[in-house]
């Protein structure tokens, strides 16, 4: 079966006023498959966000490339927008919107079909519990609401890939958890998931594969199981600063 | 690409946004409509206030005949002047009021006619004008208690002297005239102030929010994403002016404080006025639009925002204001300046004076500046500058930061020693002087300058041989060059009255009588056109365009180039000049070009001011320019994709 994400030889570099040239990701290759969560591992600043707003099309790479759902990241960005469903911990919400005219906008931005809109965004607001809320402006909503809102509004054109950039961060343990439980019901729908995060316990708990990534570069790449076996350390924790001190970086 | 289902979707959201903003609402609906009532009603104690003023003021009263009786009745009241000169003193501006006295008025004749002239238009005469007629009441009586005394008869006085008075303004000029002052200013400022926090608050706002990146990640091409935002800050700054038209016209036809004043007002706005001065609006609306998009995208958040649109409006200001500076209207350049032709053609259109090039042109002129713009505008979230990170600089940068310090340290202190010294050496004989202070003063530091810091000259300053058509090309821009510098000069000077020394020094630096032709010419043309290019072109561009990039570049090293001329009535034309030189470098790679148009430039005004040229009039002068322009550009333009295919 061929990978809905490839992702081959992917590298930005950025200029900055004090720093000059800056490698944020260098020489970045893995794959995911429908149904699996691939988690990006890495501390803040690894280039972990860089990478995922490369594939979402927001920045273009310098070098390498990508496709997604069989579509090009250099030559097809349009497509790809429409195969994917993107989520930062800060992409915000339109405050003066109510939740359902911001999915509603999103929906017919995305082009999904619009005779379909309302059905889905009826179907949305039940399975995260919106009704009650669904026609309040944002701006009045609370976090945990927002949160919902905005994890709805990935989704709402119902795309095969979703790439969530540290989503759980800044968020309550309860909106967290119920959060998680999401991602595995998506995964359990059988689409493919690109997961960033720097809480090594989320990925244990969540990832179908790990890639660890620290100052730009992929240090390794497998289930959990296979870094264990590799590293011969057992906690994530462990062969991360492994990795990082430079032990055995051969991606698996 | 731009898609017309994806630009609706967003264009309405954005309104939909900005309608649900109480500040958008405040900009666009209700500032706008509550200005002219509120004006209306505050206006009569202004006025009050103004005539007051005036009153403490000389009023000039132009007289015909003998002004004694008048000067007598007027006892010892200093304000009022008194001058004999004729009626065309008034319509001229050198009285306020003129008033015919009839030589039998005071020999004894039966009867007479005191025939007055005024300007309606301006409170001053028409103060001036009751004044006189209070005095001529006063010479009346006098007359009266004289014949009755004389006669023993009582004689209406009406009949002994009546007064015919003229007002050299019409009905319409002078309610346009009281328009005129106020309408074109608010219609511009509204126009850029109104959609300024809708722009915000799509560009900067989204960023803040973090919408912008999840707008940047759905299939809607971003020219689709741009195009709705900019309709829609459009349809709010078009909304506002709109409905401040519509206020002004409610205002004087509705408005029950309007009353006498209304009356008077509504003429200026018979006729086509209103529908014109909405088409002008248009153009000037799609400018204002893309330029409040440009910024507000440069800005990481609403509050960076505000503080660079805040000096936008500022600089509108003056512009805005053109309309009321005296005599600007015969100034032909100002139809050429963007947002001022409109203050001035739309005080016009009030005052009835429709004169269809400078409508056009104003027209044509705004509609140009704002199809850049709007190209600029299109491309705002085509660049990942639109996410607000990354910039420019090379790792080189701190050293050409140094250099760069350097190279503005280097014309502040050349500025000190140019002007003390140079002025000296000037005083003393002026065109040795003046070559010794260009070569001296300003080439020969600037050399010492780049051995100091170690730079390689040819190559830090570009002074590299350029082709023939560069060449060409650029001598061919300087009649266009020399258009440019007089307009803007004159539009300067309509503004800021240039004093006569000024010009006096000009025409003894280029007397034919005192210097001839071979020495002028070196002099004034081909020394600048080497020393000051090397310096501002060669040295400061050269070092800056390497730090800063080519267009920042350009436009310090003109205003450093224009203050070093160290005269406010010459800034705005010398910074022209200095802009195109700029930019002949950058599209060139070359200083040679900049040195020949220089001094080409010069020489052409040395050659005008010498009247050793076949003088043109200004139609056929900007004809000839604007066709040698054309071919000069083609030529240069052809040059550098020579330049760029051998490479």
């Amino acid at each position: 079966m061929t990978p809905i994400v490839a992702v081959e030889g992917l590298g930005k570099t950025f200029h900055d006023k004090s720093r000059g040239h800056v490698q944020a990701v260098r020489d970045l290759s893995f794959e995911a498959r429908d149904g699996e969560i691939f988690g990006l591992l890495g501390p803040n600043g690894a280039g972990k966000t860089t990478t995922l707003r490369m594939l979402a099309t927001i920045l273009s790479p310098t070098t390498g490339s990508a496709t997604i759902a069989g579509h090009d990241l250099l030559r097809d960005p349009t497509e790809i927008r429409r195969s994917i469903g993107y989520l930062s911990s800060d992409t915000g919400l339109y405050g003066r919107l109510t939740s359902r005219e911001v999915l509603r906008f999103f929906a017919r931005l995305s082009h999904y079909p619009a005779e379909r809109i309302r059905e889905r965004i009826e179907t949305l607001v039940e399975r995260f519990g919106m009704a009650e809320f669904a026609d309040v402006r944002c701006d009045r909503l609370s976090t945990g609401m927002r949160q919902k809102v905005s994890i709805a509004r990935a989704v709402i054109h119902d795309p095969p890939v979703l790439i969530l950039d540290e989503p759980t961060a800044g968020l309550d343990i309860i909106v967290g958890e119920s959060l998680l439980r999401f991602i595995e019901e998506i995964r359990a729908q059988g689409k493919c998931i690109l997961f960033s995060t720097h809480v090594m316990r989320e990925a244990e708990r969540l990832c179908d594969r790990i890639g660890i990534i620290h100052e730009g570069r992929l240090l390794a790449v497998g289930t959990l199981a296979e870094l264990q076996e590799r590293s011969g350390k057992r906690y994530l924790e462990e062969i991360f600063v492994h990795l990082v001190e430079g032990g055995d970086g051969e991606p698996i | 690409m731009a898609n017309p289902s994806e630009i609706g979707l967003v264009y309405r959201r954005e309104l939909l946004d900005a309608f649900r903003d109480r500040r958008t609402l405040y900009a666009m609906v209700l500032l706008p409509i509550l200005t002219y009532p509120l004006l209306v009603a505050g206006s009569g104690h202004l006025w009050a206030r103004q005539e007051k003023r005036l009153q403490s003021q000389f009023l000039r009263i132009g007289v015909e005949g003998d002004p004694t009786p008048l000067a007598r009745v007027a006892g010892r009241d200093t304000l009022l002047r008194f001058a004999n000169v004729t009626e065309d003193a008034v319509t001229g501006g050198s009285a306020d009021v003129w008033v015919s006295l009839p030589a039998g008025l005071l020999t004894g004749a039966d009867s007479a006619t005191v025939r007055i002239v005024y300007d309606g238009t301006s409170e001053r005469s028409t103060l001036a004008r009751e004044r006189v007629e209070g005095l001529l009441d006063t010479l009346r009586a006098e007359l009266l208690a004289e014949r009755a005394e004389a006669t023993g008869l009582d004689v209406e006085p009406a009949a002994l002297l009546s007064c015919d008075e003229r007002n050299v303004a019409t009905s319409q000029r002078m309610t346009g005239a009281r328009l005129g002052k106020i309408v074109p200013f608010l219609l511009i400022i509204f126009l850029f102030s109104s959609g300024s926090y809708a722009a915000l608050d799509a560009f900067a706002g989204e960023r803040e929010r973090g919408t912008l990146e999840t707008l940047l990640s759905t299939p809607a091409a971003r020219e689709s994403l741009v195009a709705g935002k900019f309709l829609a800050v459009l349809s709010i700054n078009l909304g506002a002016a709109l409905l401040n038209l519509l206020s002004l016209v409610a205002t004087l036809t509705v408005f029950p404080f309007a009353g006498s004043f209304g009356d008077q007002m509504r003429p200026a706005l018979a006729g086509g006025a209103f529908p014109l001065l909405l088409l002008l609006s248009v153009p000037l609306a799609v400018l204002a639009t893309a330029i409040l998009i440009v910024v507000a995208s440069s800005a990481k958040n609403f509050r960076e925002g505000q503080y660079l649109t805040f000096p936008i409006l500022m600089a509108c200001l003056v512009p805005a204001m053109a309309g009321n500076f005296p005599g600007i209207e015969d100034v032909w350049a100002v139809y050429l300046v963007p947002i001022a032709n409109v203050s001035v053609v739309a005080r016009q259109i009030l005052l009835g004076e429709l004169v269809p090039w400078r409508i056009i042109a104003a027209l044509l002129v705004t509609s140009l500046v704002a199809l850049v713009a709007v190209s600029r505008a299109a491309r705002v979230l085509s660049t990942e500058r639109a996410l607000g990170r990354g910039s420019t600089d090379s790792p080189l940068a701190a050293e050409s930061a140094g250099r760069v310090r350097a190279a503005l340290f280097f014309v502040a202190v050349d500025f000190l020693l140019f002007f003390h010294v140079g002025s000296l050496l000037q005083a003393r004989a002026l065109y040795p002087g003046l070559v010794m202070s260009l070569f001296l003063l300003l080439l020969f530091p600037a050399l010492l300058f780049l051995k100091i810091l170690g730079l390689p000259i040819a190559r830090t300053t570009r002074l590299a041989a350029p082709g023939l058509g560069a060449l060409l090309g650029s001598v061919l821009l300087a009649p266009a060059l020399s258009l440019l510098a007089e307009g803007s000069f004159q539009v300067v000077s309509s503004v800021l009255p240039v004093p006569e020394a000024f010009l006096e020094f000009f025409e003894a630096l280029m007397n034919k009588d005192r210097h001839g032709a071979l020495a002028t010419y070196l002099v004034l043309a081909v020394s600048p056109g080497i020393c000051e290019e090397f310096v501002f072109r060669g040295v400061v561009y050269g070092i800056l365009s390497r730090a800063w990039g080519a267009r920042r570049a350009v436009v310090v090293s003109a205003a450093l180039f224009a203050a070093f001329h160290l005269s406010v009535y010459r800034f705005v034309p010398v910074f022209l000049v200095g802009l195109t030189l700029g930019a002949l470098v950058w599209r060139t790679g070359s200083l040679v070009p900049a040195m020949l148009l220089h001094a080409t430039y010069n020489a052409l005004n040395v050659a005008m001011a010498r009247e050793e040229l076949v003088a043109l009039g200004t139609a056929p002068r900007i004809m000839v320019a604007v066709a040698l322009a054309a071919v000069g550009v083609v030529l240069l333009v052809r040059a550098r994709e020579r330049n760029r295919t051998q490479r």
